[in-house]
């Protein structure tokens, strides 16, 4: 039974979290290896709606006509015994309908390279200590992001602009037919020169320190599991060098989750996630999605 | 210890996980501005270094539906005014730019038309999202902003 659930836990750790969209963020969680693999892939297709505008005085704006498609591709290969290393690329096809206009385009978002080590194994099942993993993440700004953005919409920001350095830890733990996961991660990111079209000239981004917290719970039976999930994501906001800036205030929203998933074989499972940015928490600064996303991972045994 | 951390993360998280409630606005006018949007005798929006006035007047709001249109006029502070001018083409090049303050991005570049001397159209104005933004007209050298004027708007 615990080895069941043990191969359904590692339907792999790889949440869809979004970040706030109108700025390109993106959570920093990676894709982790929990199981007793040696390495997976996890393709995701998500289609994302705009629902809301939260601006920063906390006002809810209703918005429609913007939707967006994203195709993930997230790896990770255990290179000795208890490390692991990872790879999250994605590409963004964004489309938004306004003010007249109607714009399409694609962009590559921002690479994640991901560090992981089990800090907590599980040799011999016990009741309560979890499985932990602590990770480290590099994110690399290859999307651009809304201060890059040469459209009238914004159709091309995919990223935040900035490289990102995170710390975070996994615990997880199966009791009986009931799973559970708790994480907390926390990055800072960096100052970069980049090229402003609105401006003309290049400005200094001076970014702060993000956080994401995430608690999640799962039911299994046979091949399927059924979960939830709430995150929290907070992020400081994007000072620039262009005089002027005031009022700067946090960005922080909260997705609730629900999740499907069902085991094809040992080594392949699929995962049906609808997600909401408007349920829960007290959002400002960011676009609100409604979002919906199919994911095949398949695994490879030690 | 796991379990110290798993309580801390959940203690840090509960706070955070109450139900959302909305606060949408009630329905009113895209553009909220001030009394800058007046036709006035006074000279709400200068350019001191060049001792010119300048002035927005909305010719179509943007929506989320349709793109946004203003005139900018400028005149000589202590030698005309909004209404009747006259109007002065400024000494260097003249930019508009939308800029968020709050969030220290702009939004897409507008559209910029000589109607007559010292008085311009400024069309395709969009906002990207809504919240606080400024209008910023501009006196450039190249890339250089040599003077600068700033309209506060809040966009909803």
């Amino acid at each position: 039974m615990n080895s069941i659930l043990l191969f359904l836990l590692s339907f792999g750790f790889s949440l869809h979290l979004y970040g706030a969209s109108c700025c390109g963020g993106s959570s920093a969680v990676p894709s982790l290896i929990t199981g007793d693999d040696k390495g997976q892939i996890t393709t995701s297709y998500t289609q994302s709606n705009l629902t809301d505008q939260v601006d920063q005085n906390g006002v809810w704006i209703r918005r429609k006509g913007h939707t967006s498609q994203t195709l993930k591709f997230d790896s990770a290969l255990i290179f000795s015994d208890r490390w692991q290393a990872g790879l999250t690329f994605s590409a963004i096809e964004k489309n938004i309908n306004s003010g007249g206009l109607q714009e399409k385009r694609s962009a590559l978002g921002d690479v994640i390279l991901t560090g992981g080590f089990e800090s907590l194994p599980e040799w011999d099942y016990s009741v309560w200590p979890p499985k932990g993993f602590t990770f480290m993440t590099l994110t690399l700004p290859t999307g651009k992001s809304i201060n890059e953005s040469s459209t009238t919409l914004g159709t091309d920001i995919s990223g935040r602009g900035v490289y990102s350095l995170g710390l975070g830890q996994l615990l997880m733990k199966a009791i009986g037919a009931w799973d559970y996961q708790v994480m907390i991660e926390v990055h800072q990111s960096f100052d970069r020169k980049v090229y402003s079209p609105t401006l003309e000239r290049d400005v200094t981004l001076k970014p702060g320190i993000g956080s994401t917290l995430m608690a999640g719970l799962g039911w299994n039976v046979k091949e399927y599991r059924l979960g939830g999930s709430l995150s929290h994501l907070t992020e400081d906001p994007m000072k620039t060098s262009e005089p002027g800036s005031s009022g700067l205030t946090q960005q922080r929203l909260t997705t609730a989750s629900v999740t499907a998933g069902y085991q094809i074989n040992l080594e392949t499972s699929s995962t049906l996630t609808l997600s909401s940015q408007k349920l829960f928490g007290d959002p400002q600064n960011s676009d609100l999605n409604d979002s919906i996303s199919l994911s095949i991972q398949k695994r490879w045994p030690r | 210890m796991e379990k110290l951390v798993t309580v801390l993360v959940l203690a840090l998280f509960i706070p955070q996980i109450s139900c959302a409630r909305p606060n949408y606005q009630v329905a009113q006018a895209p553009i909220q501005t001030g009394d800058e949007q007046k036709v006035t005798e006074d000279c709400s929006l200068k350019l001191n270094k060049y001792s010119l006035c300048t002035a927005v007047e909305w010719q179509k709001m943007p929506t989320e539906d349709v793109r946004g249109t203003f005139t900018l006029k400028f005149w000589e502070i202590t030698k005309g005014n909004q209404a009747s001018g006259p109007f002065i083409t400024p000494p260097e090049k003249m930019a508009v730019v939308l800029w968020m303050p709050s969030m220290g991005h702009g939004s897409a570049p507008v559209k910029i038309t000589e109607i007559q001397p010292g008085i311009y159209e400024v069309s395709e104005v969009y906002f990207v999202m809504s919240g606080d933004w400024e209008i910023r007209i501009q006196i450039k050298k190249g890339r250089d902003v040599l003077d600068q004027a700033a309209l506060p708007i809040y966009i909803n």
